[in-house]
């Protein structure tokens, strides 16, 4: 047999039968307009000319915004931290500061007749 | 046929193409139709909707799965045409189209084929007188057996009459990976078809 003589005859083109070119057209046809004409080369290089710088700025905008957002979040929390150990340190110095008025009342009393 | 949607973009004559000559002139067809002539874009269309067509249901082995794949790969072609730069350019792009849109469809079917089903449908031409018409039927139910890649390359290679080298452009594979494809799948059909003539 000669096989590859049968898958040429076996492989013939064929045709998709009645309508297929109109079934073609209809779909073009329910296509938005924009699609079916399309744009013009030059206004078509023109949207692809400013898309993407555009969403690169867009992007890099956006990165900024949020290094920003986050940086300003751990300077507060900076501050926040520092206050509260300010207080705290306030706080200890204020109970010693107590602790030695208490003695030395105690010893003067004591030391008094 | 009815005339052109006139959402398609309107037919005017194209000063800047070629006089059409009395064949069919699919060079001037692509000329008038990057021009927005809209029956210059369906002579296309019916220039060379048999090869799209056909490839696609030896690929995917149904009709109407067939059918749609050739319909997008028009429609792919309409919104491109300003690219196409030749008629040999366009029919380079159209096996290009076709083929991979058949194999990503194989690819997404997760069940197997009807392969005897499938193999009805799949013979589109009307046979010459004195072909074998049930070795045909079994050479195409064959070939729904391959893989999907292997089978691209076996349909290119005997129904577009390519050689190795223009499929392997078209279906962007090394050249051996092509001729290995073609080897494999030439006697792994020679030898199913010899098992079905013995067994008949």
């Amino acid at each position: 047999m000669d096989l590859e003589r049968q898958l040429r005859e076996a492989l013939r083109a064929g045709d998709p039968g009645p309508g297929f070119t109109a079934r073609v057209e209809a779909r073009l046809a329910q296509r938005p307009a924009m699609q079916v004409t399309g744009p013009t080369p030059a206004s078509r290089t023109g949207l692809r000319a400013w898309t993407l710088p555009a969403s690169i700025a867009a992007t890099l905008l956006f990165a900024t915004v949020t290094v920003l957002h986050v940086e300003q979040r751990r300077e507060q929390q900076r501050v926040a931290a520092a206050q509260s150990q300010l207080i705290l340190a306030l706080d200890i110095t204020s109970r010693r500061l107590e602790a030695v008025h208490h003695s030395l009342e105690t010893r003067l009393s004591e030391e008094s007749p | 046929m009815s005339p052109a949607p006139s959402t398609v973009r309107n037919a005017q004559p194209v000063p800047s193409c070629p006089e059409a000559t009395p064949a069919a002139d699919p060079e001037r067809w692509l000329c008038a139709a990057r021009e927005g002539n809209a029956q210059a874009f369906v002579q296309l269309v019916r220039a060379e909707q048999g090869r799209v067509f056909s490839i696609a249901l030896r690929m995917v082995g149904r009709r109407d799965d067939a059918e749609e794949i050739a319909q997008d790969v028009f429609l792919q072609l309409h919104g491109m045409l300003d690219r196409i730069e030749s008629a040999s350019h366009l029919r380079h792009w159209l096996l290009r189209a076709v083929s991979h849109r058949a194999i990503d469809a194989l690819r997404r079917r997760s069940r197997q084929p009807r392969l005897v089903a499938e193999a009805e449908g799949a013979i589109v031409a009307v046979p010459e007188d004195g072909a074998d018409h049930l070795l045909h039927r079994r050479l195409a139910a064959l070939l729904l057996q391959l893989p999907e890649t292997a089978r691209a390359v076996v349909v290119l290679r005997f129904q577009e009459d390519l050689d190795p080298l223009d499929i392997a452009a078209v279906l962007a594979l090394p050249l051996n990976t092509v001729k290995s494809h073609l080897r494999r799948s030439l006697e792994w059909l020679r030898q199913q078809a010899l098992e079905t003539e013995d067994g008949s």
